[in-house]
């Protein structure tokens, strides 16, 4: 007697179906990576040709030796500008946003409501609308053209918060009710028992700040002033620090 | 201005970080933006 279960062609069908659904999507979505990274390593001339041609004639890294070797154009410097902001703002927003979330659903301070409303409140603020006060703050605070000055500005997040937050109130308050038992103080509680609990959610939080800051243009346009500190935003399309931005410092 | 492929060469150098982040948190990543949303 055989164990072997009859094939079910419906349901191998559908199966087909929605894998080839994906297949195509996937496809969609990774070509134009493809093209992107492939277009870098043709000769030049290759790159301006209407053909669709899938690989390169000739692998060719001059494009790369020249952005990177480039004095006129420190696209290093830029780059590691961009590395220390987004890291900095990275670690400082997912310290403040498990350091509220930890309060706010697990220690319920009175008044606790209203500082989790305001905090969700500035989700509903475009960010263009602050960058004035956000330029005259940084500016009282002579942080124009520093790291720290662009750091500041994306470090807290909402959202970040909220998804922490959410995630911390779904965990047992049994936990930290046999920690209390046992002795733990706040600090332990929170470092040895919610974050270690909390991880996927911080995880998360950790690439949704990283990408926030990577990809921030304006603040840190708007914050700084010397070509040294430019973060990697400003591609060669862009010109030097123009006339009018210099000495605005008033 | 930039050419295309100074374009295209920049945007790929500055794609490094973000894929490596990625890779280094996506085995928590879906997991963490999902389940906080369970919760009612």
């Amino acid at each position: 007697m055989s164990n072997r279960k009859p094939i079910r062609w419906g349901q191998v069908g559908t199966r087909a179906i929605v894998y080839a659904t994906l297949g195509v999507a996937a496809l969609l979505i990774a070509f134009p990576f493809y093209w992107m990274v492939i277009s870098t390593i043709r000769p030049e001339n290759e790159v301006y040709t209407v053909a669709l041609n899938l690989l390169p004639s000739k692998l060719s890294f001059a494009m790369y030796r020249k952005l990177l070797g480039d004095p006129q154009l420190p696209v290093a410097r830029f780059f590691l500008n961009s590395v220390i902001i987004s890291i900095g703002a990275t670690i400082v927003n997912v310290i403040t946003a498990v350091l509220a979330a930890y309060a706010l659903s697990r220690h319920r301070p009175p008044g606790g409501t209203i500082f989790y409303y305001l905090i969700i409140a500035t989700m509903m603020v475009p960010g263009e609308v602050v960058l004035i006060g956000l330029f005259r703050v940084v500016n009282a605070l002579e942080m124009i053209d520093t790291y720290q000055g662009m750091i500041l500005p994306l470090a807290v997040n909402a959202v970040n918060f909220l998804l922490i937050y959410n995630y911390m109130l779904a965990l047992p308050r049994e936990l930290d009710e046999a920690a209390r038992v046992d002795g733990a103080k706040v600090w332990q509680m929170l470092w040895h028992i919610t974050v270690p609990l909390t991880k996927p959610a911080v995880y998360s939080a950790t690439l949704l700040a990283f990408l926030s800051a990577w990809q921030n243009f304006t603040i840190p346009y708007l914050l700084t002033q010397s070509n040294n500190m430019y973060p990697r935003r400003w591609e060669p399309s862009l010109p030097r620090v123009p006339s009018w931005r210099r000495n605005r410092r008033r | 201005m930039a050419t295309k492929q100074e374009t295209l060469t920049l945007a790929t150098i500055l794609t490094i970080p973000t894929l490596v982040v990625f890779v280094l948190t996506q085995r928590f990543v879906f997991s963490g933006i999902t389940a906080g949303a369970i919760k009612g």
